[in-house]
């Protein structure tokens, strides 16, 4: 009886192992590894800004076109867009009043779109006659080196290191690089903001001029709109720019002031365009030389500017001798 | 009385006279059956019955009754194992389609995710006033993307913290594209951004989880299926207890000279069918089981995976447009998303398809359709006139749209066909296998009792 039983009980062991066996769990399921995920991006170091290029000319262009020619007979790059019919121009699409897409309309508009219109109404005859690539900060000297774009409109500075690598129109615009902070803060200038983290988009001069205070953090971000969004999360207490951009991310938030002070930096805007189109540029001259004139200028910026910034100064003068 | 003892005394009738009682020396044995004197009462020796052998040995009784038992615990386990292998490959059938459900909840999470996100961002291009049918697909997809979540959560414990991770960034997604369309509707471009980092967070962060996810019950699917496959317990149990049964009807015949003995040969019998029949139902449901995941369950998977793609492509097709003249990067996941859509066909071109769900051409036909009305689009686009490009890509009548949502509808019957068809496959085996283990069971204990029954019919001579 004995063994008899042991029997039954060696054999309920073996079903008790079986069963065990069975019911084994999976393992769960592994998470990815997380990777850096953030919009926003450290800041490259101040040594891999911009090359420290001076000159004192960053501001002369080639002289303008004067009687304007017909853009066909002018040859080169010119004659090669008066042929296709029509301008690819690289602008922003989300810097509100400079060049921003209207979620409305879908057009994209602001003051530098205009001017831009306004070459292609020059050239064709037709201020429609242009194709937007929108193109970040970053991407405005490769696209114009690449020649995927004819023109950048999309407020840039003339600085002395760009004309190393590109051609400018004369001045069309004179901004001032300013901060923008939180509603209620005391900060008016980025001394102010000191152990604190600023934004500002990767590849700017704004970036450059940015990096030149140690004391603050700098935050990069693609576009301004990017630094707006950084700003809104509270992952930065301030972003810096130029006025112009600042009164346009300000607009699209009650709680974003710019505090009236003096600008930090002068920003000289200027079209850019390829190294070689000598001639594009010298008749682009004669074409913002004409507005400037015939008060098309000043009703642009009317347009646009004239409720965030006050009423229009007179138009830069245009300064030739390259 | 007292004196013919030990020549009178009975022998048990299969045992030849004169030969040792029991076959085994028995040197130390207690002088029992001696001749001479006789015990004091005169009581006749049961002669060899009682004697012990010393040393292990024993007398054919007992030795009868010992392997009686061996072979009846043998057949016993074999009962118990074989049933338990069947029962364990049928748990293992159910639990492969629950695991391949599993894997086709998470990837229609993954094709409603990219669903909304292409309703999303399409509704960027028409302006800040979206279509309300869109917006209402776009509710409706999130919708089926919580309630799939928290079912996969509920079915598959292991899958918990990778979808409470999923969760939390569904969550984000979502809010993120609300903030998009707030801003979106008063006009300001900060929307955009907004819905370009809802698209970074959902394809960088979200999309490689649930990729996780697939892959981790895929292999739980595969596992399973190799598991209902594997029948070796029963096998060797069978082949044990048919040996034992054999060996000891052979034993039976030499020891007792009688050929036949009715239990001991119901007992082989009973165990080579109980045997072979379990072996065979157990190898036809393994086999119906891969071929269920090969077809079935592969063109459930390759639906669902062409129908994630496909909206992926669409949704590019939108953010290349919204990027107005930067297109190239979005235009290449659209081209990778087509190459895998096309490759996916392929595969289900391979397949046997469901009866009554029609033929590839039924799914390829609308996609070629919109793959054309999309390279139209580029082409727009690429000369400059964006505004018919978008024109074409959101008009709900347009060639694009038409044409995608045939392919959307298309795709998702066939998708229904395919699940039906392998949970009914998978399904299947599973009462076989429940059969086969009762019919193990029962057999297997029938051949311990009729083990038991044939030798005490011999062992009950001896008494």
């Amino acid at each position: 009886m004995n063994r008899f039983r042991a029997g039954w009980l060696a054999t309920l062991a073996l079903l008790g192992v079986l069963l065990t066996a069975c019911s084994t769990a999976y393992a769960p399921t592994p998470l990815p590894t997380p990777t850096s995920s953030a919009a926003a991006t450290t800041a490259t170091s101040p040594t891999s800004a911009a090359p420290p290029v001076t000159c004192d000319n960053a501001t002369t262009s080639y002289a303008a076109l004067s009687p304007l020619p017909a853009a066909a007979s002018v040859g080169g790059r010119l004659g090669e867009i008066a042929k296709r019919g029509y301008l690819v121009a690289g602008v922003s699409s989300d810097s509100l009043l400079l060049g921003s897409r209207n979620p409305l309309t879908g057009a994209i508009e602001g003051f530098d779109i205009d001017i831009v219109r306004e070459l292609a109404r020059a050239i064709f005859g037709d201020p429609g006659k242009v194709k937007f690539t929108v193109i970040t900060a970053a991407q405005r000297i490769p696209v114009l080196q690449d020649r995927s774009v004819d023109v950048v409109a999309r407020n840039m500075t003339m600085t002395c290191a760009r004309w190393q690598q590109i051609a400018f129109s004369s001045e069309y615009y004179h901004a001032g690089q300013k901060v923008l902070v939180r509603k209620g803060s005391t900060a008016a200038k980025l001394e102010d903001l000191a152990g604190q983290s600023v934004c500002a988009p990767n590849g700017t001069s704004s970036m450059t001029t940015l990096a030149k205070y140690p004391n603050v953090k700098a935050v990069g971000s693609d576009t301004h709109t990017g630094c707006l969004v950084l700003f809104q999360q509270g992952q930065v207490a301030a972003i810096t720019g130029d006025d112009t951009v600042l009164a346009g991310l300000a607009a699209q938030d009650p709680y974003a002031v710019v505090p009236t002070s003096a600008p930090i930096t002068a920003e000289p805007y200027g079209l850019g365009f390829n190294k070689d189109d000598v001639d594009f540029v010298k008749y682009a001259n004669g074409v913002l030389e004409q507005l400037r004139t015939s008060g098309r200028w000043k009703a642009i910026y009317d347009t646009w500017l004239a409720g965030p910034l006050g009423p229009a100064p007179a138009p830069p003068a245009a300064v030739y001798g390259r | 009385m007292s004196q013919p003892a030990a020549a009178a005394a009975p022998a048990p009738p299969p045992r030849a006279a004169g030969s040792t009682a029991y076959g085994i020396p028995a040197p130390a044995a207690p002088p029992a059956p001696a001749p001479g004197p006789t015990l004091p009462t005169g009581m006749p020796l049961p002669a060899p019955q009682p004697a012990v052998a010393s040393r292990g040995g024993a007398d054919t009784p007992t030795l009868m009754r010992r392997i009686s038992l061996l072979v009846a615990t043998i057949c016993t386990v074999f009962a118990v194992v074989g049933g338990l292998t069947l029962v364990d490959n049928r748990t293992a059938l159910g639990r492969a389609g629950t695991n391949v459900a599993q894997v086709v909840t998470v990837q229609s999470v993954y094709a409603d995710l990219l669903r909304a996100d292409a309703d999303a961002t399409n509704a960027f291009l028409v302006g800040g006033l979206e279509n309300a049918a869109q917006r209402a697909d776009y509710e409706a997809a999130m919708g089926r993307v919580s309630e799939s979540i928290a079912a996969a959560a509920a079915a598959q414990p292991a899958d918990a913290t990778a979808l409470a991770a999923l969760n939390g960034l569904v969550t984000d997604y979502a809010a993120t594209i609300e903030s998009a369309r707030a801003y979106n509707r008063e006009g300001l471009p900060v929307g955009a951004q907004y819905l370009k980092i809802a698209s970074t967070t959902l394809r960088g962060q979200a999309l490689p989880i649930l990729d996780n996810l697939i892959a981790a019950n895929r292999d739980r699917v595969d596992g399973e299926i190799a598991d209902a496959g594997s029948s070796w317990p029963l096998i060797v149990s069978g082949i044990a207890a048919l040996a034992s049964v054999v060996w000891a009807g052979v034993w039976l015949a030499g020891r007792t000279r009688r050929r036949l003995n009715v239990g001991v040969l119901a007992a082989a019998g009973a165990v080579l069918i109980a045997l072979v029949a379990a072996t065979g139902v157990a190898v036809s449901a393994a086999s119906s089981a891969k071929q269920a995941r090969d077809n079935r369950v592969q063109g459930a998977l390759t639906l669902t995976t062409i129908r994630s793609a496909a909206y992926d492509a669409k949704a590019n097709e939108s953010l290349g447009l919204i990027a107005r003249g930067q297109a190239t990067p979005y235009e290449a996941q659209v081209k990778a998303r087509q190459t895998q859509v096309k490759s996916g066909l392929d595969t289900l071109s391979r397949l046997t398809w469901p009866a009554g769900s029609g033929s590839v051409n039924t799914v390829n036909q609308p996609w070629e359709a919109y793959v054309a009305a999309h390279t139209a689009v580029r082409a727009l686009d690429d000369k400059g006139a964006w505004d018919d490009a978008v024109k074409a890509v959101t008009d709900a009548k347009g060639a694009t749209a038409t044409s995608f949502t045939a392919f959307d509808e298309a795709s998702a019957a066939a998708l229904k066909q395919f699940d039906q068809s392998l949970q009914q496959e998978i399904a299947a085996p599973q009462w076989q296998l429940a059969l086969a283990a009762l019919v193990t069971v029962l057999l297997g204990l029938g051949a311990a009792a009729a083990t038991r029954r044939g030798f005490a019919a011999r062992t009950k001579e001896y008494e």
